[in-house]
């Protein structure tokens, strides 16, 4: 039945042991023994950046885990109009609400970047759910952190003023994505002023105006699409916030 | 490689073989490209009704196939990439099968279904 293929995957599936993204996965906490369990299960793939693990509005039937790379996750608008809700990195799982809740996939997942990967099968994640407690109770806790971040985008939205919430998103992927370049943070992902806009939550032309007025002011600037923090201090107190924690340098 | 097999069992008997291997039966509300080049499918489809459109990349030609037909099966079983992408057209009929079940019962779904 098999016809010879051209194009044999090697194993850079790689083993969940070895995976780069472990310590922050809700997987982190699995025996040896599940961790092989969940190898036989996965399917690791690799996402060429516009390419779609999933699509909003159909059904679930699996859960995914980012070995590398970045994915957004965007919603579209009755005007069609695509709103970015949030941006995924190594060791964040997506599709897990769906597949829990049993309901059509909220948003669409799209690779920002070159990304890998896992796929686990429905039945074989809640297998795995069933055999390992721990791995519930780390999925509680990212679905908690996820909608407690949810609602503070709320309140934010009729809290705050465009401003502070470009500000506040700056910082936000500042400390996500930051890497410290001479005196300056860069911001490694590339948004265009829409993505950018639907993570603030405002109109794209309001963004727009505040970030001219943060360029003037020499908080930011933008290089090659992506945004250098040039004051930190001064766009933290825009933003309301402490200081920046940099997760990695450059 | 080609990416699809024709369906050449006895129709009637999907029913049993999606009973039996606890494939999910979906409708797709929007377009779902379900394997990309160079990709493992992540589940078997059998496209039961609708349309698969087969895109290669080396050759720029775009094919539409109609169901029924297997889709990514042949590439799990032997774990090798496809060179297509294939993607499914809004309100097709699709039973999904987990990877391991074809992994583990190809010959007993063959024998309900010959491909």
């Amino acid at each position: 039945m098999s016809r010879p293929s051209s194009c044999r995957i090697d194993a850079k599936a790689s083993r969940c042991e070895e995976c780069p993204s472990r310590g922050e996965s809700v997987f982190c906490q699995l025996e040896a023994a599940a961790l092989e369990q969940l190898d036989r299960d996965k399917n690791t793939n690799a996402y060429k950046k516009g390419q779609n693990l999933f699509v909003e509005g159909n059904p679930p039937f699996g859960f995914y885990c980012i070995s590398s790379g970045k994915v957004k996750l965007s919603k579209s608008t009755e005007s069609g109009k695509e709103v970015l809700l949030r941006i995924a990195g190594p060791g964040e799982v997506l599709g897990h609400r769906s597949l829990f809740s049993e309901q059509a996939y909220n948003a669409t997942a799209t690779a920002m970047e070159d990304t890998h990967v896992c796929f686990v099968s429905r039945p074989a994640i809640l297998k795995l759910i069933e055999q390992n407690p721990q791995l519930t109770v780390n999925l509680l806790k990212r679905l908690g952190d996820q909608m407690g971040a949810a609602e503070n985008r709320l309140v934010a939205a009729t809290d705050r003023s465009v401003r502070e919430r470009v500000a506040e998103t700056l910082v936000v992927l500042a400390e996500t994505y930051g890497l410290q370049d001479a005196d300056r943070i860069r911001v490694d992902l590339s948004l265009t002023r829409d993505e950018l806009s639907g993570l603030v939550g405002a109109a794209t032309e309001n963004v727009i105006r505040v970030i001219t007025e943060f360029k003037k002011d020499g908080i930011i600037d933008e290089h090659k699409k992506q945004f250098m923090v040039l004051d930190v201090e001064a766009l933290s107190e825009v933003a309301s916030r402490d200081g920046i924690f940099l997760k990695s340098k450059a | 490689m080609q990416s699809g097999s024709m369906i050449s069992g006895d129709l009637p008997r999907l029913d049993q073989l999606i009973a039996d291997f606890e494939g999910e039966v979906i409708v797709t509300n929007h377009p779902w490209s379900i394997v990309y080049p160079g990709q493992v499918p992540n589940l078997g489809f059998l496209l039961l009704s609708g349309e698969v459109t087969v895109k290669c990349p080396r050759t720029k030609s775009t094919e539409v196939r109609q169901g029924p037909v297997w889709l990514g099966v042949e590439e799990i079983l032997a774990k090798t990439a496809v060179s297509d992408e294939l993607t499914l057209s809004a309100g097709a009929k699709v039973c999904l099968i987990d990877r391991n079940h074809i992994l583990n019962s190809w010959d007993r779904i063959k024998s309900i279904c010959p491909v």
